[in-house]
């Protein structure tokens, strides 16, 4: 088998799909790095996933999930997908007070009343992070359903994830646990530059407002 | 007999001191100033008997002045306020009280200071000595120390009286420098200026500066541009009702709320897919509301003017009042505790007659006192509280006084006492929950109005009971600004952030609103003028932090020490004088922004007058 072969059967091990074009351009552009001289397999395969991590899998343009999985009310995801984070935002508290905090003009006094029962004005509710996720075609959301210690506000845009398990998608939103979801790392330079938080920050606060006044009941 | 010369800080004061050593026995006569009788009796004091001539002054008895010709606005560059000699002298209204001191000390060999045992009554006190030992150098000098007007505490006064404190009256006499220099030199230049460049709006206004007003004005500003500032956002949270025996409950989220629209449907379309609940936890705890701590000063401000509705410089007036006419202790006070020895039990008693509060004034006696303390002391006053039982007082006096009487019933008595029950239920993997209260005791609160507790029944839930809830609904809200400052909010930061003391929060907040920075909301929240958000915005626009607390805290700080004994006055007083000085010079230099943030407010800049800008 030549070795293009060998390392996408070994990156498939790995749930990691990728162009055939792109790999052999990496392979080649490792060669030249490395001046011909020998590279064991293992070595190879190391540095193509290090590629892999730093690619956008936008550019990749692959496809690994169902893709009825953004549009199905309710869908059940089993299996192992690598994806990739294009950004994070904490949707437990309000943009506005995030925003503040970024530019540092978050101010203590604002706490300070005389009502010495009121400790704060605004409540304190626990964190839920909303992934926008790809495989390289489809798009989708991950919800921290519940808490996901290994990612943060600041985890990098283009980080690499691999979620596995069965999980359940609900309107193209992953529910997402600590055991359903592994950091693999990396980051995409030009998201980055796009997806800064302050960016996220306004995009989220645009969007909600157009949600505003939607409610439902259902009575049983 | 020996003569000793007794001078209190206001005629109230020395009456009611008189009343009480000579019980009721004393001579009234005239001194040269109307207002400022004195009172004559006999007394035994210091091993002996004495004649005691009571008398007292008006608040300060002496000003501080540039000297002569800078007095004038016109005399000089202002930035040479900073270091022109400045002197004390007696202002033309207070020459009769100086007379009388002067008259009456030459037939005394003693002279006792009973000033009000704080800061500036120390200075006063020192005040009244210069006088005196000008006249007659060889008088002895004393001190008496006291925080109410009663027989026990002027006797045990009388039997502790030491020297004057020195270092006291020296952190006040530093912070009058300051205040002086400081205020005249950025009064006076922002006023000659401001004038020319806004002729039409500000031709006859006094622009004054303040180092303790300005941050004050900063707080009120700050908080308005975060009201201002604040962009609203709709947020999304569920909702579960349930019905049972009759009463409605209703479950709230543990999640609170979210900020992605979708993110909640999701979790509520989870939550109807199988719209069964479980309870999965039962607690009962008990839960006490805890009974206020003894007052001190700024307690005592905020909760008149947000209890009461009156403000703090009225609230002030009305307590000095009932200080010295003996109905409370002395009310100005840093300390929230009594000590073990305090006579509580004593002053309760004395509330029995009382026919709305007397009944829980026994109860607190059968049980016996026990005061909530705080750990807060001044070293020098007890927390305020009631001296005597006072039921002749009317108006705002009553209306505070009841509220001191209650306050300290109060804090004497127990927390009350209540059973808070959660229930927290499972749907679909969410959480909610719902709590009950049930009042056990209400305790203190009998007695306290100025505080509610409101119970709230839940029905009987058990672990591991399953119910179909009568609704779930996902609700939107939106997000509302933080609320505008009230002056008890105001009080609270200037308290935090040092910016004066307790005894002149009230004061500063007045001049802000009397030079028309600031103005009060029908609802009681304050909100900067245009002429005080143009100087914030100018002053802050320089980079010097000026409408915000550091420079003033340090003073603070500062005068702390010298008090302590920990820092000389001089050193202090150099130190700040060029820190001012240096901010101001750059402050003059850039006065162009705050021509240009004033202009936003009040039109058009004129081109200012070089001749202004006297060259620095
Ligand atoms: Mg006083």
């Amino acid at each position: 088998m030549d070795q293009l072969a060998v390392t996408k059967t070994w990156l498939q091990s790995h749930c990691i799909l990728v162009p055939n074009d792109w790999l052999q351009a990496c392979i080649d552009w490792i060669h030249e790095e490395n001046h011909g001289s020998g590279l064991t397999q293992g070595k190879l395969n190391d540095m193509v996933y290090e590629q892999w991590l730093l690619s956008d899998l936008h550019e990749l343009g692959m496809s690994c999930l169902p893709v009825n999985l953004a549009t199905d009310v309710r869908f059940n995801l089993i299996g192992t997908y690598a994806l990739q984070i294009d950004s994070i935002v904490d949707v437990s508290q309000s943009y506005y007070s995030q925003q503040q905090k970024l530019k540092g003009t978050d101010n203590s006094n604002i706490n300070v009343t005389a009502e010495t029962s009121i400790k704060s004005w605004e409540p304190k509710p626990t964190r839920m992070l909303m992934l926008s996720l790809t495989d390289g075609s489809l798009e989708i959301k991950g919800m921290e359903y519940r808490s996901i210690t290994q990612l943060n506000v600041t985890t990098r845009p283009g980080c690499k994830i691999l979620v596995q398990g069965k999980i359940l998608c609900r309107r193209g939103i992953l529910l997402l646990t600590e055991s359903s979801v592994k950091v693999l790392g990396g980051e995409v330079d030009t998201l980055i530059e796009q997806n800064t938080a302050e960016n996220f920050l306004q995009q989220a606060v645009e969007k909600s407002s157009t949600n505003a006044g939607k409610q439902i009941k259902s009575e049983f | 007999m020996v003569r000793v010369l007794n001078v209190a800080e206001k005629n109230d004061a020395a009456k009611s001191l008189s009343d009480i050593m000579s019980r009721g026995g004393y001579r009234k006569r005239e001194g040269f100033s109307r207002y400022n009788k004195i009172y004559e009796f006999d007394y035994n004091i210091l091993n002996q008997n004495c004649t005691m001539t009571m008398t007292s002054v008006s608040g300060h008895l002496l000003g501080l002045e540039f000297i002569g010709q800078y007095k004038k606005w016109h005399s000089c560059n202002p930035v040479s306020l900073f270091d022109v000699p400045v002197e004390k002298y007696c202002p033309q209204d207070f020459t009769d009280i100086k007379r009388t001191l002067e008259r009456e000390i030459r037939g005394c060999q003693t002279l006792i200071i009973w000033t009000d045992c704080d800061r500036e009554g120390e200075n006063i006190g020192m005040e009244v000595v210069q006088v005196c030992t000008a006249v007659k150098p060889s008088v002895k000098v004393y001190r008496a120390h006291f925080s109410e007007m009663t027989p026990q505490a002027v006797a045990r006064a009388c039997r502790s009286l030491t020297p004057m404190d020195r270092n006291i009256s020296d952190a006040v006499d530093v912070r009058q420098e300051l205040d002086l220099r400081i205020g005249a030199a950025f009064t006076r230049f922002q006023t000659l200026r401001l004038q020319k460049i806004f002729p039409e709006v500000l031709a006859d206004q006094l622009i004054s500066y303040g180092s303790c007003q300005f941050p004050t004005l900063g707080f009120v500003v700050e908080r308005y541009k975060q009201v201002q500032a604040f962009v609203s956002e709709p947020f999304w949270k569920i909702r579960v009702t349930h019905i049972l025996d009759d009463t409605n409950v209703d479950f709230s989220w543990k999640r609170i709320r979210l900020f992605d629209h979708m993110a909640c449907q999701v979790l509520y379309e989870h939550c109807i897919e199988t719209p069964m609940a479980t309870v999965v936890d039962v607690k009962s705890k008990s839960k006490s509301k805890w009974r206020p701590q003894p007052l001190d000063t700024v307690e005592l401000e905020k909760l008149a003017s947000r209890k009461l509705r009156i403000n703090a410089k009225e609230t002030m007036k009305i307590a000095e009042k009932l200080y010295t006419q003996g109905h409370i202790s002395y009310p100005r006070t840093e300390t929230n505790k009594f000590t073990a020895d305090f006579d509580l039990a004593n002053l309760i008693e004395q509330q029995t007659q009382d026919p709305n509060w007397g009944g829980f004034a026994r109860g607190v006696l059968e049980q016996g006192p026990n005061p909530r303390n705080g750990n807060k002391t001044d070293q020098a006053h007890p927390p305020i509280h009631p001296t005597k039982y006072s039921p002749n007082l009317q108006g705002d006096e009553r209306k505070l006084y009841e509220f001191i009487v209650r306050h300290f019933l109060a804090t004497c008595s127990k927390d009350a006492q209540g059973m808070e029950t959660t229930v927290e239920i499972d749907i679909a993997e969410e959480r909610f929950t719902a709590q009950g209260l049930m009042i056990i005791a209400k305790n203190y609160l009998e007695v306290y109005p100025y505080e509610k507790w409101n119970a709230k029944v839940i029905p009987v839930y058990k672990k591991d009971d399953r119910f179909e809830p009568n609704s779930i609904e996902m609700n939107d809200g939106e997000t509302s600004p933080p609320p505008l400052l009230t002056e008890a909010d105001l009080i609270a930061l200037m308290d935090k952030h040092e910016i004066g003391t307790d005894a002149t929060h009230a004061d500063h907040i007045e001049t802000i609103k009397g030079r028309m920075y600031v103005g009060v909301r029908p609802d009681g929240r304050f909100v900067p003028g245009q002429l005080g958000m143009g100087l914030v915005e100018g002053y802050d626009a320089m980079g010097y932090e000026m409408s915000k607390p550091y420079l003033r805290a340090e003073l603070e700080a500062d005068l702390k020490q010298i008090c302590e004994g920990k820092k000389n006055k001089d050193v202090v007083l150099r130190g700040q004088v060029q820190k001012y000085k240096e901010v101001f010079i750059q402050a003059s230099q850039q006065a162009l922004k705050i021509d240009e943030a004033l202009s936003h407010y009040l039109g058009e800049a004129k081109v200012a007058d070089t001749s202004l800008d006297m060259s620095l």
